[in-house]
């Protein structure tokens, strides 16, 4: 299970089967221009409901604003 | 989570899948645990942060944009943090005031959906930990 949540706080924003899933949700975000750089990440939970990483896609999702640092 | 929850679960009560147990805080009080952008907590570290565009485009219900997500323990509250160093405070809240409380732990163990004034949360913080974890 992977978990978009806001960076910060971790407040749960949706909740997907795949990461590929939780990626294109952020990626939709960006190109919406409703997200900022580090404003949302991924939580991957396991079968026993636990966090097994958390880790950003802003690279991935928004490699314009990378380039440009912005 | 155990028989032994502190909250309400929707399966216990007979209610059908997907169904949420919003409730007051418990008469024995509640201790949760929320992320905080700095060591020192401040009001929008209580402040629902979602807009209604960025709620809208990714189908997130107005009643779950409204909320906050805390812990149970103050472990499960770091394993969400992807920062070095993470501050949590830890809130102590107390029955009888208009913060609601669900618990959503079906697939995060020990979460809880907070609905609260964020003045109330902020003056539930009993203290503010400061845990550091190997990236």
């Amino acid at each position: 299970m992977f978990v978009v949540q806001t960076a910060t706080h971790a407040d749960r924003v949706s909740v997907h089967d795949t990461e590929a899933e939780a990626v294109q949700a952020i990626r939709e975000l960006f190109e919406a221009g409703l997200a900022e750089r580090g404003e949302f990440n991924i939580a991957e939970l396991g079968p026993d409901r636990r966090v097994i990483r958390v880790f950003g896609v802003d690279d991935e999702v928004a490699p314009a604003a990378a380039a440009t640092g912005s | 989570m155990a028989d032994d929850s502190p909250l309400p679960q929707p399966d216990h009560l007979g209610l059908p899948a997907g169904s949420l147990a919003v409730v007051p805080v418990p008469e024995s009080g509640l201790t949760l645990f929320r992320l905080l952008e700095g060591e020192t907590p401040r009001e929008k570290d209580f402040e629902p942060r979602l807009s209604r565009n960025q709620a809208r485009i990714r189908n997130v219900p107005e009643l779950f944009r409204m909320s906050l997500s805390h812990w149970l323990t103050e472990d499960q509250a770091l394993a969400h943090s992807q920062r070095r160093r993470t501050a949590i405070a830890e809130l102590r809240v107390l029955p009888g005031g208009l913060t609601l409380v669900a618990l959503t732990e079906e697939f995060d163990e020990g979460h809880v959906d907070v609905w609260g004034h964020p003045r109330d949360l902020l003056d539930a913080v009993a203290r503010v930990v400061v845990r550091s974890k190997r990236l």
